[in-house]
């Protein structure tokens, strides 16, 4: 990286702890950016508490897309975060204020996933719980698979199972226990 | 995979998971949409797809968060950032002594040297006469170096000359008008004194006193003299922010063991003299204005056997109680003014502190 911006190489050693899941990194962005941040909340109707939740779920943003590939570089990690932070607060300011446009100038692009935005929340609540009364196993392996987006051969390495097939297998049995739990809070799911 | 024609897709757990997932290309995934338009099966399971795996994400953030939290106020506890502040105080502290070795110790003990560091020479000469009416038997239980600087004093005040002659080039050139460009004149300055030692050929500094805490001093009888006793007062309670300066107080003492061993007596011996004085913290030099509340900046004037310390105080104490005012050693280059119930532990750029006091 010889020529490059000082921010650039921190950045990319940044991201590269975050690639091999240390969670250390977002400790130190957390301190890093927490001072804008906070600014940025209080000075729009939010606390200094707002502000850290916003804070971390950037954080999380970030973490998120990186591990699963799909973070694209484009400007220095604080701007990415101080930018996400922004966006997630005036997308809870517009739900609290029951507006569901939004402006040009304000697109909620840049924190949610195109998934998470055509699932209700409130459906991806229930989902949520269901999934916390789902024994560990099926729990664990869901998440490696959704939320950690590890290949099968991964999964069967990280848990013990005998190979993808397995995994496979497992997986669907899983998928369908977490299903008999929603149905009884939500019926129409399946 | 769904093919142009529409095929199903609803029990295909794979192309279900691969578009949830974005792992589809772009015509995969339109193949999957245009059929999913048409198909009310494949829509539904596409979105029971979708809401599983919004829900499994939902608790994966949540954990992370809460990881994120847990982690985050670990580093911030206050217990660890006294141990990673006392570990870097260590850190200097040790450095410093290195360094105040390598040059200091080395000016002192070596006259031929002395000329290499002439900021230090009236320091040197000062320190060796308070300690020129040590005993014999003191003398014999010193450390190799301090053999030698028995040995360079040999008949006292004679080696002080010796050392202040070879101080004169530095001299000179103050007296040009040129700056000093001595390298242990900056190194042996007390991080809070602020390099200002170089700055000063009469023995005038800056040092910033560090108040202990109110509810470590509350009904506060003065300090009691000797080394051992101002020690055990000066440790606040447990997780007191005080505390970091006394630890840090406490790992110099700690580094400085040996060193301290045989200044002890040289303090008990040396009686010198304080001026305590006050002045409003407003009355400041502007080079000096906007320092931590909980430091007192002090001008330090040390002249033979007298030293003259200038408080600048946001709230001026009785008159009285200056008079009563206390200084106590506390280490090889600390001492502790105890004022107004209060007290401040001020660090000294050389092992001068004396245990007496003076109004």
């Amino acid at each position: 990286m010889a020529g490059a911006p000082l921010f650039a190489s921190s950045d990319a050693r940044t991201l590269d702890r975050i690639r091999k899941g240390d969670e250390g990194a977002l400790v130190e962005l957390y301190r890093d950016n927490r001072a804008p941040v906070r600014a940025l909340i209080t000075r729009n109707s939010g606390t200094e508490a707002d502000a850290d939740d916003m804070l971390q779920e950037a954080l999380v943003t970030l973490w998120e897309r990186v591990r699963t590939g799909r973070f694209r570089y484009q400007a220095r990690l604080g701007t990415f975060i101080y930018a996400t932070a922004r966006n997630t607060w005036l997308r809870r300011l517009a739900r609290a204020r029951r507006e569901t446009t939004w402006t040009a100038a304000d697109p909620p692009s840049d924190d949610a996933s195109p998934l998470e935005l055509m699932v209700e929340e409130e459906e991806a609540d229930i989902v949520r719980s269901a999934l916390e009364r789902l024994g560990e196993p099926c729990r664990k392996l869901l998440l490696l698979f959704y939320w950690e987006e590890e290949s099968m051969e991964s999964i069967a390495a990280q848990t013990g199972m005998a190979n993808a097939d397995t995994v496979k297998s497992k997986k669907y049995q899983c998928k369908k226990a977490l299903e008999a739990l929603i149905r009884e809070r939500m019926p129409r799911h399946g | 995979m769904a093919d142009e024609a529409g095929r199903h897709f609803a029990s295909d757990e794979e192309i279900l998971s691969r578009y949830v997932l974005g792992r589809l290309d772009g015509n995969e995934r339109a193949v999957i949409d245009n059929h999913a338009a048409v198909c009310d099966t494949c829509r539904e399971a596409l979105r029971r797809e979708m809401e599983l795996a919004a829900g499994v994400r939902r608790l994966g953030r949540e954990n992370l968060k809460k990881e994120l939290r847990r982690r985050i106020a670990e580093d911030s506890s206050p217990g660890l950032r006294v141990r990673a502040l006392s570990a870097a105080a260590a850190v200097c502290i040790v450095a410093g002594l290195g360094v105040y070795y390598a040059f200091f110790r080395r000016a002192e003990i070596l006259p031929q040297d002395a000329g290499r560091a002439p900021a230090l020479a009236n320091r040197t000469e000062s320190f060796a006469q308070g300690r020129a009416d040590e005993p014999a038997s003191r003398i014999d239980q010193k450390t190799a170096p301090e053999k030698s600087a028995e040995t360079l004093r040999g008949a006292g005040i004679q080696s002080g000359a010796k050392m202040k002659q070879s101080a004169l080039p530095g001299e000179q050139d103050r007296a040009g008008g040129a700056k000093r460009e001595s390298p242990a004149a900056d190194i042996t300055a007390p991080a809070h004194a602020s390099g200002d030692i170089s700055s000063e050929p009469s023995g005038e500094f800056w040092s910033e006193g560090i108040v202990e805490s109110p509810g470590a001093v509350s009904g506060a009888a003065p300090a009691p003299s000797g080394f051992a006793a101002q020690k055990k007062d000066l440790a606040p309670p447990a997780g007191n922010p005080a505390r970091v300066d006394d630890r840090l107080m406490k790992e110099e003492q700690k580094a400085q063991a040996d060193e301290t061993d045989h200044l002890k007596g040289a303090y008990r011996r040396s009686r010198g003299e304080y001026l305590i004085r006050q002045k409003p913290a407003s009355t400041l030099p502007s080079e000096r204005a906007g320092r931590d509340q909980s430091r007192v900046p002090t001008r330090v004037d040390q002249r033979g056997n007298r030293t003259t310390m200038t408080m600048y105080l946001d709230s001026l104490v009785d008159e009285k109680d200056l008079q009563n005012a206390q200084v106590d050693a506390a280490s090889g280059d600390s001492v502790v003014v105890t004022v107004g119930g209060k007290k401040i532990l001020y660090r000294f750029p050389s092992g001068q502190a004396a245990e007496q006091r003076q109004k």
